[in-house]
């Protein structure tokens, strides 16, 4: 199974695409995985990305979520590491 | 009350495209509005910290624009209900901002002035905390870095 995220500013520019995949395994009935699982995944799959997962928030379809939140396989997730605006 | 007016612009922020979005504007009168709160953020040309201070020659501003938008919009909304906000104007810029220019703006319009300062203030911390826009300073020796606070 795989979850694709969208990259944002000091991620984007350290991974230099756009959006990556993690890939994991399906031990779930959902078939899906939690935020907090899919920023582990993105520290162990992506370490040059480790540091700034620690730090970010998912955001699915727009919305942040808390790490215990299930991800439905289909849905937009998006790494927001700290914001800047202002 | 005045629908809250919420948008991303890619260039630099002039307040006076803005000033007739908020009620008692003069152009817009009102007989409930007692006070009119603008705050103007400005990009600075230089960057101090504890090691060092650097002359910023471009400041870009980067968005996930669609989530901005519902995040400055749910911020706008709360701000409506907790300071009784009769108009909002929340605009942030995106693209280059030259030092110097005008970045962000809030404006509130409300019965009294306490809570539109109070307002102002608040607006910008959740701004600053929630509302998915980051910023990229180029220095004077043509490094760059992507700000992300800690």
């Amino acid at each position: 199974m795989h979850i694709d995220i969208e990259l944002f500013a000091g991620p984007r520019a350290v991974a230099g695409v756009d959006c990556i995949r993690v890939e994991f395994d399906a031990t779930s009935e959902s078939g899906s995985c939690d935020a907090g699982e899919v920023k582990r995944l993105i520290a162990d799959q992506y370490p040059e990305l480790a540091t700034y997962a620690a730090q970010s928030r998912l955001a699915i379809d727009e919305a942040y979520v808390t790490d215990d939140h299930v991800i439905d396989l289909g849905q937009r997730v998006a790494l927001i590491p700290p914001v800047s605006g202002g | 009350m005045n629908e809250p007016f919420v948008a991303l612009v890619e260039e630099p922020l002039r307040v006076e495209d803005y000033l007739t979005r908020l009620p008692g504007d003069s152009a817009v009168p009102s007989n409930t509005i007692g006070a009119v709160q603008w705050f103007l953020g400005i990009t600075r040309g230089r960057t101090e910290d504890e090691r060092q201070i650097q002359k910023t020659t471009d400041l870009w501003y980067e968005a996930h624009a669609t989530m901005a938008i519902k995040e400055m919009n749910r911020l706008a909304s709360d701000a409506v209900s907790r300071f009784e906000l009769q108009g909002i104007v929340l605009v942030h810029a995106i693209g280059v901002v030259p030092p110097g220019q005008t970045s962000v703006i809030v404006g509130v319009a409300g019965r009294h002035r306490t809570p539109m300062l109070d307002a102002t203030a608040w607006i910008m911390e959740n701004l600053k905390r929630d509302v998915p826009i980051w910023k990229r300073e180029t220095f004077h020796d043509g490094s760059q870095d992507w700000i992300h606070p800690q």
